[in-house]
Formats: structure tokens, C-alpha cells, sequence
């Protein structure tokens, strides 16, 4: 063994002013300090994790047996779980804020709302709206239901256009809540030049203030030009389903020659009349074949017998589509349309025959569905 | 000169050669481990803050869950379960059936009550005939695709042509999706602009508890080969994508977990049927079409969403999926081969393709060939024994570091493994796996280079055993 070590420590000093083994050297000193230091972070954060948890789990729990008993409105002392949920750090508190607000509702929900806006989380979720910090800002956003009805759609007007996505989408999401005249037209203005998810955001948000947002709507229906922003208004239209938006939707039924034709088409389903079944009639010749396909899904909802020879017609449309849908519409107007889509079984276009046996054998609730 | 010195003369050269390509492959390793420090603290806010979906949930766009099904009658419908009990608030569930001798669209008509529905759809790419698409009756969002036979590929853009939503997603029959992976990537394409395809860590769910399509009770499998295959996935993903994320992006998706926009796929033409690395071919090739039309994009990878994989257990099946990932690689690295060094492709075609051409592709022929080399350089007396023990200790020692990084980043974040003797038993194999495993992995990679340009394009066969309900599998 000693013999061992003298040759290395011979080699060693024979090859001192070796690059290469000076290199190698360097490297198993890296390897070992790199070792070690590894195994202490392992065991620090390990030991970390467990008396964090070991802290959250006691203290949180306490504060929430006393929030559950406060909710519950059984006579029990409410100060005793504002004292509790005051004490914890604020992001545990939001969380359990968070975690209540999302399973009860009604009167519950408005006592949950009331215990929290005693705890000092309220001035956190005061003074994370007025931080710079962009993560302070999403808490303040989740937890803006805390804040007076004034002070929040106040803040919520400042940040909808927020540069940091995170803070605008989470500002959007929440828009809801507080549906301002101003957060409207912000809403409303940012529908056309935003990527997908935005506006996804942007019509589920518009389309829960339900028929509050309809002046602003028929007003952006009448005005808008661009294509992609007119679709997603028409969808919250249909979305909405109200008669105040029937003579907007009709004027880009007969106007216009795209996409937002194909979406009037479908969301006059919603709101059908005499007068609208005409325009769908006539829709059913339309230049685009996307909208004469939602024309004839649209007179099927309308359940109007008298669209039957119109749809029979429409029925030996070229596209595929339009052919389903009149298929599918014919069969929802019931008896007459299934006598006439049977008959249509032994038609002289195989095409049309396919399609009439196709639709025949699809179930009730299908029909009309997305297939 | 002799003839012998002239030999040792050549040996010598090479042995510097790889000496030299030890230290730069060594210190672009370090790199990407020092660089997916600060990426994963900058996903941190995210992967920690359990309540981030409380204003995303409402309004995230719509999934299609693609899942290609070749005779897979055994364990299809507990897949489609799982899938169905995911988290999310828009899933479309599209299961192509790719003309399966077995009774697999029986098994689907009968346990999901599926009826036929008009083939409505736009066959924005070509592929094998669709013989009849079929929707449940007891989940609306199942929809079942019945097609002719043409691998995995022709199975995925069938679906991708049936799909209806912006996103969709990959899946391979033997992964497992945590319930919230999904929302977490496609809270990416929210936040981000022009974000088009988005990579997950996947991990081994060999010697994990999985009830009712869900990890439950996450440990390592007890057997070597598996244990180290976690190890080697923590590597891979922890810090070797995540470091090249800020190099400029990533050129591989893994095809079993991945978000992609569905818009992007189909400009870029949809999977290529002639390749068995058809998930890295098609990340490569949106990396060229959206640089060569000069669209703004980003494909990242982020480390938090998490789905689960059964990991071959034996030697045989393991070198086999070696070997055809390393054919797909030379493959997809071959075709577009025009980015390499190309400054038109920016950071992709001047570090992260050389980086994938010159380390991945090339490490285990040097490899191979250092270790031939250096045994001659010993036996001739060329090297001495104890500048090669050294060297050898060194190398190992580096190696042994390189994996234990990725297991400290795992405990910083994540402790998915709740136990620290679980951990533990991480950086023993972390250990171990330059010991031996290490150098089979070399072997099978230099077997599939050997396989590619003999032309070989099969699969392989693969042995999925599946997930054992309530216990642990591939044990």
C-alpha cells in the first residue's frame, strides 16, 4: 500500500507542470467538492421541506377548524377564526381563502367573504395591488373579491391591460366580478389583435356578464370590420342568447361574405322567429358554404316545418357539410322529416343516400351535435 | 519512422483528440446544468403556487388528446380512462384504432358504447383510409377513429385532421398524465405569445402505485436496471432540456407528453411516416418552417407538468428503444441537415443543432472508439497506468456530479420521491450509473447509427406490461 502511494506521489511530482494531469487533478478536487456540496443540499432541503410542512400543516389547520366552525354559523365565535387566519403568513391565508371560496357558495360564501375581510389579509391585498411586483399583483387579482366593490373594479381597470400576460389574464378572468361600463370597452377593445388564449379569456369573461354587456355588444356588432374579433362577439352573442342582438346578427347574415356570416348564421339559432327563419331560408343559397351548413343547423333548431322543402333542397348541396346538417336539421323537425330523410335512403345521388342512412342511424340527442 | 511508431503516433493524436472532446462535451454539460439553474427558478412561481389555476381554469383553450392504438386490446380501455378522468376543462379524446388485428375497436365499441357518426373532416393531411369515426354515447368527449394500417404517425395525423381544438397532445398508450399536467402546459400558451409547442418531464412509473389511471404513491422501482433508467430520465429532462431552453430552444419533444398548437403542426405538414423518430423529426422541422418563414415562435420545455412512462425492465427491450432512439435521432438530424452552422437559423442552427449533431449524435462513436484506443494506448505503454486510472476516476467522478445535479434540482423543487431514503437510493444509483449502464447505452447507440445506415426503419418490438391496478408494476 505505502509502495502504492509513493509511486503516485513520485508520478505526481515528476508530471507537476503536466497541463494535463494538472487538469485531471483540478477535476477530482471539482468532483469532490461537487459530491459533498450535493449530498448537504439534498439533506438541507429535505430537512427544510419537513418542518415547513410540519408548521403549515398544525398551524393551518387549526385556523381552518375555526374558519369551518365560523362558516357553519352555528353560534360560534367568528373573531376566533379571524384572530387565527390573521396570524398566518398571507399567502396561506389566500390559499385557504382560495380553497374556501371555491367549494361554497350563497350565503356561506358571503360569511366566508365577511370573516376574511376582518383579517389583516385585506391590507395585504391592498397594498399587493399597489406593488410593482408582478406575482404581488396575481395574489392581489385572486384575492380582489376582499377589496370594496369600487376599490376592485378601480384596480381591475388598471391592470386589464397589464404589460406582464400573467397579471392582464388574471385581471380578465376576474373582470367578471365588478363589469363597469369601462372594463367593458376595455374588453370589448381588446378582442381584435389578441392570440388565441387571450381571447378565449376575453369571451368566457364577456359572456358570464350576460345580458349587462348587451348595448356595448350591439354597438361593437355594428361597428367592427375585423373578421376574427366580429366571430368571437357574434359566439358570446349566441353564448347569450338575447332577442336585443337579433338585428345585428341578421344585417351580417345579409352583409357580409366570410366567417362572421357562418357564426350569425349559427347564433340566430338561439333566437329564432318568423323572420328569422326567412333569413336562414335565404342563407341557405349563401355563397360560403360554412354558411349555408349553419343556416340549415340553425333552421333545425328553429323545429319550423315549414323549412322542410327548403332543407329538401339544400339536402343535394356539393359540400359534405351542408349536407349533414341539412340531413341532421330535416330529421329534427320530426315525423315529416323523418318520413322524407327515409324516403331520401333510396335517392338517385349516393351521396345524398349516405348521408340521409347516416343520419338515421345517429341517436336523438346526437343529432345536430358536433361530430 | 517505423511503421509501429507511426501507429503509436496516430494512437497518441487520437487519445488527445478525445481527451479534448471529453473537456468541451464535459463543460457544455456544466453549462446546460448551470443554465437550467435560473430557468427553473424563473418556473418556480408557477410549479409552486398551487392556486395559479384559480385564474386560468375558466378560459383555457381546448385539447384534443391524440392516442394511437395498434392491438392494444388488453390495456386500451383502462387508457381511455384515464384520459377521460383528466383535468380539464376542454378535452377532446381522440383514439385512433390503426387497423388493429385484435379485438381493440371491439373492446372500445362495447365498453364505451360508441356509435357511427358522418366522416366529417378535412384531410389537411394525407393518410391511410378512414374507415368510420365513432362517438360514445356515455362520454361525449370520446371520439374513436377506425383507420387502415400505418404506424404511429399516419395515426396521429388521422387524428390530427378529426381534431377540433387549437392544442393537441401526443400519447403514448403506456404514459400516465397527472391530472393537472395538462392545465399547467396550457397555461404556457396563455402566457406566452406565440409559444407553439410545449415540452413536460416524463418519469418512471415503474415501482409506483397507480389506482384508476393515476400515480398515487410515487416510489423507485427496486430493481437496478430500472432504477438507474430514473435516474439517467431526471438527467435528460432536469437539466438537459431545461439548459437548452435557454440556448435558444429545444429540438426534442418527447412523443410521449407534449403540447403542441395545432394550427403550427399542420402548416409544418403534420408527422413524417418515414421516420421511427417522428416526435423529434417534427419539433425539428417546426424549429425550420417557422425560422425559414420568419414567424415568431417558441417551443420550450418546462419541467413541472409531469407524466409517467413504463420503462423496459430487462436488457433485451431496453436496447432496442435505445437503439431506434438513436435511429430517429441520426435520422432527424440527417434530413435537416441544412440548419447545421447555418447563421439563417439563428441560435438553432448555430448552437443547439451543432450541440445536438456533435455531442449527441457523435459522443458514443468517440466514446466507443476512446475506450478502443486508450485499451491500445495501455497495452503498448503509449498512456501511462496511472494517468489513465486517474483520468478514469476524474471522468467518472464528473459523470457521477452531472447526474447528482439533477437530483438536487429534483429535491430543490419538486421531492416528488416522499421518502429520503428513496433519495438516497437515487444518488447511489446516480453512482453507479457510469459504472457499466453507462457503456451498454453506448453500445445500443452505436448499434442504431450502424442500423440507420443499413436502412433499417422497423419499430422494434417493445413489451408494455402495464400498470398493475392498486400495486406497483415492472418491478
Amino acid at each position: 500500500m505505502r509502495d502504492i502511494a509513493q509511486y503516485m506521489l513520485d508520478y505526481l511530482s515528476a508530471h507537476s507542470d503536466d497541463m494535463a494531469v494538472q487538469f485531471i487533478l483540478a477535476l477530482l478536487l471539482v468532483d469532490v467538492a461537487a459530491f459533498l456540496g450535493s449530498i448537504l443540499m439534498v439533506v438541507f432541503y429535505r430537512l427544510r421541506s419537513r418542518f415547513a410542512n410540519i408548521f403549515e400543516t398544525r398551524y393551518t389547520q387549526v385556523a381552518q377548524d375555526a374558519l369551518e366552525r365560523a362558516i357553519a354559523d352555528d353560534g360560534s365565535p367568528v373573531d376566533e377564526a379571524v384572530r387565527l387566519i390573521g396570524k398566518m403568513p398571507p399567502k396561506a391565508a389566500g390559499a385557504l381563502f382560495l380553497k374556501y371560496s371555491r367549494l361554497i357558495v350563497g350565503a356561506s360564501r358571503e360569511r366566508l367573504l365577511r370573516i376574511f375581510r376582518r383579517t389583516r389579509l385585506t391590507r395585504w391585498t391592498r397594498q399587493s395591488a399597489a406593488s410593482p411586483q408582478w406575482w404581488r399583483k396575481t395574489w392581489a387579482i385572486r384575492l380582489v373579491e376582499l377589496l370594496p366593490e369600487k376599490e376592485g373594479g378601480k384596480f381591475i381597470e388598471s391592470v386589464i391591460d397589464d404589460r406582464n400576460p400573467l397579471v392582464r389574464m388574471g385581471a380578465i378572468q376576474m373582470a367578471h366580478i365588478f363589469h363597469t361600463p369601462e372594463i367593458m370597452r376595455q374588453l370589448f377593445g381588446m378582442l381584435a389583435g389578441k392570440q388565441c388564449g387571450e381571447v378565449f379569456m376575453l369571451k368566457d369573461t364577456l359572456t358570464r356578464m350576460g345580458t349587462r354587456i348587451s348595448g356595448v355588444l350591439n354597438v361593437f356588432l355594428a361597428e367592427e370590420d375585423d373578421e376574427a374579433a366580429l366571430v368571437s362577439a357574434i359566439e358570446i352573442a349566441d353564448a347569450i342568447r338575447d332577442t336585443s342582438h337579433r338585428d345585428a346578427l341578421v344585417k351580417i347574415l345579409r352583409e357580409r361574405n366570410d366567417g362572421a356570416q357562418a357564426a350569425a348564421a349559427h347564433a340566430l339559432a338561439s333566437i329564432p322567429d318568423e323572420d328569422v327563419s326567412l333569413e336562414l331560408q335565404r342563407a341557405l343559397r349563401a355563397e360560403n358554404p360554412n354558411t349555408r351548413a349553419m343556416a340549415a343547423y340553425a333552421l333545425g333548431k328553429t323545429g319550423d316545418a315549414s323549412c322542410l322543402n327548403p332543407l329538401l333542397e339544400a339536402f343535394q348541396d356539393p359540400a359534405y357539410l351542408v349536407r349533414y346538417h341539412c340531413a341532421a336539421a330535416i330529421r329534427s323537425l320530426g315525423r315529416p322529416g323523418m318520413d322524407a330523410l327515409d324516403t331520401c335512403r333510396h335517392h338517385a345521388d349516393p351521396y345524398v343516400a349516405d348521408m340521409a342512412r347516416y343520419v338515421l342511424n345517429l341517436p336523438e340527442f346526437a343529432i345536430g351535435a358536433a361530430i | 519512422m517505423t511503421s509501429k511508431q507511426i501507429a503509436s503516433s496516430v494512437i497518441l493524436h487520437f487519445d488527445h483528440v478525445v481527451f479534448y472532446y471529453f473537456i468541451v462535451v464535459n463543460a457544455f454539460y456544466t453549462l446546460l446544468l448551470l443554465l437550467s439553474i435560473p430557468e427553473m427558478f424563473k418556473n418556480s412561481a408557477f410549479m409552486r403556487d398551487k392556486y395559479l389555476d384559480s385564474i386560468f381554469t375558466q378560459a383555457v383553450p381546448g385539447v384534443s388528446l391524440i392516442a394511437p392504438a395498434f392491438n392494444e386490446e388488453a390495456s386500451v380501455t383502462d387508457s381511455v380512462r384515464a384520459m377521460i378522468s383528466l383535468d380539464y376543462p376542454s378535452l377532446e379524446i381522440i383514439v385512433v384504432n390503426d387497423g388493429s388485428t385484435d379485438g381493440t375497436l371491439k373492446k372500445l365499441q362495447s365498453e364505451f358504447d360508441l356509435y357511427e357518426v358522418p366522416p366529417i373532416f378535412r384531410r389537411t393531411l394525407k393518410t391511410n383510409p378512414v374507415k368510420a369515426i365513432y362517438r360514445s354515447r356515455k362520454h361525449s368527449k370520446l371520439v374513436v377513429l377506425d383507420k387502415e394500417n400505418g404506424g404511429k404517425a399516419d395515426a396521429l395525423n388521422a387524428g390530427l385532421n378529426v381534431s377540433k381544438t387549437p392544442l393537441f397532445c401526443a400519447l403514448d398508450a403506456d404514459t400516465i398524465i397527472e391530472p393537472d399536467a395538462l392545465l399547467k402546459m396550457a397555461i404556457f400558451f396563455l402566457m406566452k405569445k406565440d409559444v407553439i409547442a410545449i415540452g413536460g418531464t416524463i418519469r418512471i412509473a415503474n415501482g409506483c402505485t397507480v389506482e384508476k389511471g393515476r400515480v398515487v404513491n410515487v416510489r423507485p422501482p427496486r430493481s437496478y436496471l430500472l432504477m438507474i433508467q430514473v435516474v439517467e430520465y431526471l438527467r435528460a429532462f432536469m437539466f438537459g432540456r431545461l439548459g437548452l431552453n435557454r440556448l435558444g430552444g429545444n429540438l426534442v419533444i418527447s412523443g410521449a407528453f407534449g403540447l403542441f398548437d395545432r394550427e403550427a403542426v399542420l402548416l409544418a405538414g403534420g408527422y413524417a411516416v418515414d421516420t421511427v423518430g417522428e416526435d423529434m423529426e417534427l419539433v425539428v422541422r417546426l424549429h425550420r418552417y417557422m425560422l425559414e418563414h420568419r414567424r415568431p415562435y417558441r417551443i420550450e420545455f418546462i419541467p413541472d407538468p409531469v407524466a409517467w412512462t413504463e420503462a423496459p425492465n430487462r436488457l433485451a427491450p431496453l436496447g432496442r428503444q435505445r437503439e431506434r432512439w438513436h435511429r430517429g435521432l441520426t435520422d432527424s438530424l440527417l434530413r435537416h441537415k441544412k440548419i447545421l452552422l447555418n447563421p439563417r437559423y439563428g441560435a438553432i442552427g448555430l448552437i443547439v443543432y451543432p450541440y445536438f449533431v456533435f455531442v449527441e449524435l457523435i459522443v458514443p462513436v468517440v466514446e466507443m472508439l476512446g475506450y478502443f484506443t486508450f485499451a491500445i494506448s495501455l497495452y503498448f505503454g503509449i498512456v501511462g497506468w496511472f494517468f489513465a486510472g486517474l483520468f478514469f476516476v476524474a471522468a467518472y467522478g464528473f459523470g457521477v456530479i452531472l447526474s447528482l445535479g439533477s437530483v438536487v434540482l429534483e429535491e430543490a423543487y419538486f421531492q416528488r420521491y416522499p421518502r429520503f431514503i428513496h433519495v438516497m437510493q437515487l444518488i447511489g444509483m446516480a453512482m453507479l450509473e457510469n459504472g457499466g449502464y453507462r457503456h451498454m447505452t453506448v453500445y445500443w447507440r452505436v448499434k442504431g447509427i450502424y442500423k440507420y445506415f443499413r436502412g433499417e426503419k422497423r419499430w422494434g418490438k417493445m413489451e408494455h406490461r402495464g400498470f398493475a391496478e392498486g400495486g406497483a408494476s415492472g418491478m
